[in-house]
């Protein structure tokens, strides 16, 4: 009896959470998933990789166009557009490190994966060998 | 017993119902934020460039803002499962008996700054054997502070508190309860090569159990074991498999003055290797190789030397992921304690099969 009892909050815990009151609290979880929002900031980075260097070669073009240009009134007008487009790409430029950085804090990459797989079976391990431990103090009266 | 088993389940309902808050709490907090973000990015990139680059920079920011949002994240896993084990009271005898384990694992984390972070966790384990009851046991372990800091893209440090709770279901007599600060620092290498250094102290508190003198008479003080522990381990992932070794020191101090019993330095080898063959499998096999050297405990006989024992340990296991909820973990491992002492060798394995629900 006590050995139930002593069970009895982990049983109901599972109740609960594998039972229809858990999934309607774990519902959003569906929705949004860690991994999914990594994914997400991997797909942002790669799209503003790749305005930045479209950016990059548009501000080369109109470098040399500028240079060109004989007429001062179109060489003024492609100055401008040099200009905002300089803009537009340090403006993208510092999302991309921002974005980048936040990367870094997470965990996503297979690598990490594999690490906290590992560390879950160590954890049981851990535990086996604490047990081991506490009987072997018993034994020793 | 009734008292413990009370205390045992008023603390297991109270995480139970902080739990279930704080889950309904972030889930609405989801929800909102998800209202804000749809997916207009990938509509508005096929309206022009112009339009198309605004839109991927609203996202960005977005994200970032969430990121910086420092918000409370909840994970952590629920296991139920049923095992054999050949010698749970690793006697020569070896009688052997079927048990149930079922655990709880709850993860709280925080950022505090973009490189500083706090992680609470709970982990708690039942284990009842159904003939040997002796040896059923729960134990708990509470992290309230773990800190993580990523000062730099190569190194992580990691420092914190671990309480532990050791219960017996029969016999309190070796129930105590632990208290564990440690630290560690990782540092990633050339490629996928990483290695880390831990170290942690502790200090077990044993909840009934006397200290003996040295003629084995039990004294006022309660028992209580010092122990410091340090651990190296380097590895690396090579086409997704993770090969690790780990070394590991331990010195152990007890107040115990009984032939010293209990003070021994242990020195344990342990090579793994951690392989997902698919995204859905994953197997982990592992070799340890323990010796304690006891310092002053001596074994029987005429020309007593100090006791030594040497324990070799192989671990089989494998998780099979049906979806990313749910997982299947079939294990099995093998203890052989080799000893100068013959009284004590003995060898035990185990075998269990856990379904595991992450959330």
């Amino acid at each position: 009896m006590s050995k139930m009892l002593q069970s009895a909050p982990l049983i109901l815990f599972l109740c609960v959470l594998l039972g229809p009151a858990g999934k309607a609290v774990y519902a959003y979880e569906e929705n949004s998933p860690a991994e999914a929002e990594t994914a997400e900031v991997q797909d942002q980075i790669v799209k503003i990789s790749d305005e930045v260097s479209k950016l990059h070669l548009e501000m080369a073009k109109l470098r040399s166009q500028t240079k060109a240009e004989k007429d001062p009134g179109k060489k003024g007008e492609l100055n401008v557009q040099f200009e905002d487009t300089r803009k537009q790409r340090n403006s993208l430029q510092k999302l991309l490190d921002e974005l980048v950085e936040e990367g870094h804090t997470t965990e996503n990459t297979n690598v990490d994966k594999v690490l906290n797989q590992a560390k879950k079976f160590e954890r049981t391990q851990d535990r086996e060998s604490m047990q081991r431990e506490a009987v072997s103090d018993r034994k020793d009266k | 017993m009734i008292a413990k088993t009370s205390n045992l389940s008023v603390a297991c309902t109270l995480s139970i119902a902080l739990f279930l808050l704080l889950q309904t709490g972030v889930g609405i907090a989801r929800a909102a934020v998800q209202d804000e973000t749809p997916g207009q990015t990938q509509r508005e990139a096929t309206v022009s460039r112009q339009e198309a680059i605004e839109a991927i920079k609203r996202r960005a920011k977005q994200i970032i803002a969430q990121r910086k949002n420092k918000r409370l994240r909840l994970a952590g896993e629920v296991t139920a499962g049923i095992g054999v084990q050949k010698n749970p009271g690793d006697l020569p005898s070896h009688k052997g008996d079927s048990f149930v384990e079922s655990s709880l694992f709850l993860n709280l984390t925080k950022p505090l700054t973009p490189t500083l972070t706090w992680q609470g966790s709970y982990y708690g384990s039942v284990d009842n054997y159904i003939e040997l009851t002796d040896y059923s046991y729960t134990y708990q372990t509470l992290t309230p502070v773990k800190l993580l800091w990523k000062p730099a893209r190569k190194w992580r440090w990691d420092g914190g508190v671990d309480l532990g709770y050791l219960v017996y279901a029969s016999d309190n007599a070796p129930d105590y309860k632990e208290f564990k600060p440690f630290v560690g620092v990782r540092q990633d290498l050339w490629g996928n090569w990483f290695h880390a250094f831990h170290y942690e102290y502790s200090l077990r508190h044993y909840l009934s159990k006397r200290a003996r003198n040295g003629l084995g008479v039990n004294t006022r003080t309660h028992r209580e074991d010092m122990r410091h522990k340090g651990r190296y381990e380097i590895g690396t992932v090579w086409k997704n498999t993770l090969f690790k070794g780990r070394g590991e020191y331990y010195l152990n101090d007890s107040n115990d003055a009984r032939n010293d019993f209990y003070d021994a330095e242990d020195w344990k080898l342990i090579g793994s290797i951690t392989r997902r063959i698919t995204d859905k499998f994953s197997v982990y096999a592992s070799y340890t190789f323990e010796r304690k050297n006891y310092r002053h405990r001596k074994v029987v006989g005429v020309r007593a030397e100090a006791r030594y024992d040497d324990e070799q340990t192989y671990a089989l296991s494998g998780t099979y992921d049906f979806n990313k909820n749910w997982s299947l973990t079939p294990s099995f491992s093998y203890t052989r304690l080799n000893s100068n002492e013959p009284t004590g060798e003995y060898f035990d394995w185990t075998a269990k099969a856990m379904v595991a629900r992450k959330f």
